[in-house]
């Protein structure tokens, strides 16, 4: 089991606690009403010490991974970044990371789950290139500032260049006389501030971002708040067993920039019409125990499955993403498993 | 080791390389061989002219041109052909490389 840095603080401020991958990662602090309301309306700060990070240094890092991956980022100039889906021969999804250039080096955000194997697969495409990769996510303490107030907070905490960051680019800024990396990923899509730190620092850090009114929040609250925008997660929409379209992350490829690995498999399944499924957003009519896997039915015929539900605190309504067959008319869409109607949308590409 | 498992140049190749690098008027330069991630399949082939040979270089003479592989390359091109076809319908360098399960459209990618 990892211990996240601030462990032993969270627990006393009444975390209660979930385990991702190895982590024992907060789940929710003492109220997810106010927790929600916050992420939705204000800001919050939430403890992502469990995603990983990984720091590539080579002066071919930027053409290598450009090689690798499906969005463009073998342009891209200091302190600037692209989200980009690294994904294999057959066009499924290893993962979808996070790549900003610091300086001549790279730091990449991926799934809790998969920095190594992400190590792993850079290094075995490396032949003569400069490149080296170390995973840094155990050095290093990582809080994320979300919420549509979030960039004025960051302003207000680092000055101008809170306010000027724009999606994926990373700063280096001074907080309390320690050293910080700001890197705003926008994990829900709205702004999100990422603020990487060293462990020793880590505890100063959190008080500060306390100190000045933000809400601390935990996985509970951050769930509902990417479910409720489509956001995939890696183990519940995103994996080997899907590709990007499937996963509405065509967002992140770039059609213009040649090959990558896996280009030709996904061009051909848009082309030809070859995509058979399709995130949606789910709502849920009854409230019943709704569960990962559920499959959903239309007329009696299986259409698609559950991948993510949560349940709003307070109104108590169930929500969730799935994989539903394109095909499917969408019409009195039921769980299989109870007497649950569905209520289906698109997802905003 | 076995012929089959070292990397072949065809004369049409060889002739070719011969072409570009006497008109470099460098004894010294080489064909380099290699490997590189990326392309459609996962692994694409990289030629290019080098003058210096690395400590874990496998080094080939055929036809009169000096072949340079990294050793990590050599993994995924032993048994290797390199052929060259010119002319209006020509492809250019062509490799055969039995190592290669499947080739993306163009030719140039290929996973093991």
């Amino acid at each position: 089991m990892n211990n996240m840095p601030l462990y032993q603080l969270h627990k006393r401020a009444g975390a209660s606690f979930i385990t991702i991958n190895g982590w024992e990662v907060p789940y929710s602090f003492e109220n997810p009403v106010i927790e929600y309301d916050s992420i939705c309306q204000g800001l919050v700060v939430m403890d992502r010490s469990y995603v990983g990070r990984l720091w590539v240094t080579g002066k071919d890092g930027l053409d290598l991974l450009n090689r690798l991956s499906t969005n463009k980022l073998d342009e891209l100039s200091p302190r600037n970044g692209e989200a980009s889906i690294l994904t294999n021969s057959k066009g499924r999804v290893i993962d979808l990371l996070y790549v900003s250039r610091v300086n001549d080096d790279l730091l990449i955000l991926t799934s809790p789950q998969t920095p190594n194997k992400i190590m792993e697969w850079i290094e075995f495409y490396t032949f003569l290139e400069e490149v080296n990769v170390e995973n840094i996510t155990e050095k290093f303490a990582m809080f994320s500032i979300l919420g549509p107030q979030a960039r004025e907070f960051v302003g207000e905490l680092v000055g101008s260049l809170g306010i000027e960051m724009s999606r994926y680019e990373n700063r280096l800024a001074s907080i309390g006389g320690q050293e910080v990396t700001i890197f705003r990923s926008d994990p829900i899509d709205s702004p999100g501030f990422d603020f990487i730190v060293e462990r020793k620092g880590a505890i100063s850090l959190w008080k500060t971002f306390m100190s000045k009114g933000a809400v601390p929040v935990g996985e509970q609250c951050f769930d509902l708040a990417r479910i409720g925008r489509g956001i995939p997660r890696y183990g519940a929409e995103i994996g080997d067993s899907v590709n990007p379209w499937e996963a509405n992350l065509q967002e992140h490829i770039n059609f213009e920039k040649g090959c990558y690995i896996g280009q030709e498999v996904i061009l051909r399944l848009n082309t030809y019409g070859k995509v058979k499924r399709r995130l949606m957003y789910l709502e849920f009519s009854e409230n019943d125990n709704v569960l990962v896997g559920d499959r959903l039915t239309e007329n009696g015929k299986d259409i698609g499955e559950v991948t993510s539900v949560v349940r709003e605190p307070g109104s108590g309504i169930t929500f969730g993403l799935g994989f539903v067959k394109k095909n499917s008319l969408l019409n009195s869409v039921k769980l299989n498993s109870g007497k649950d109607s569905v209520s289906l949308s698109e997802l905003s590409s | 080791m076995p012929e089959s498992l070292t990397i072949t140049i065809s004369q049409n190749a060889a002739q070719h390389v011969r072409s570009f690098t006497q008109k470099a008027e460098d004894d010294s330069i080489s064909l380099r061989v290699g490997v590189k991630g990326g392309g459609c399949s996962g692994l694409t082939y990289d030629l290019s002219v080098d003058s210096d040979v690395r400590d874990d270089d496998k080094v080939i003479e055929q036809y009169g041109v000096t072949i340079l592989i990294d050793k990590k390359s050599y993994i995924f091109l032993a048994g290797t052909t390199l052929d060259y076809s010119g002319g209006l319908n020509g492809k250019g360098f062509e490799f055969y490389n039995p190592n290669a399960k499947t080739t993306c459209g163009c030719g140039t990618s290929f996973s093991v």
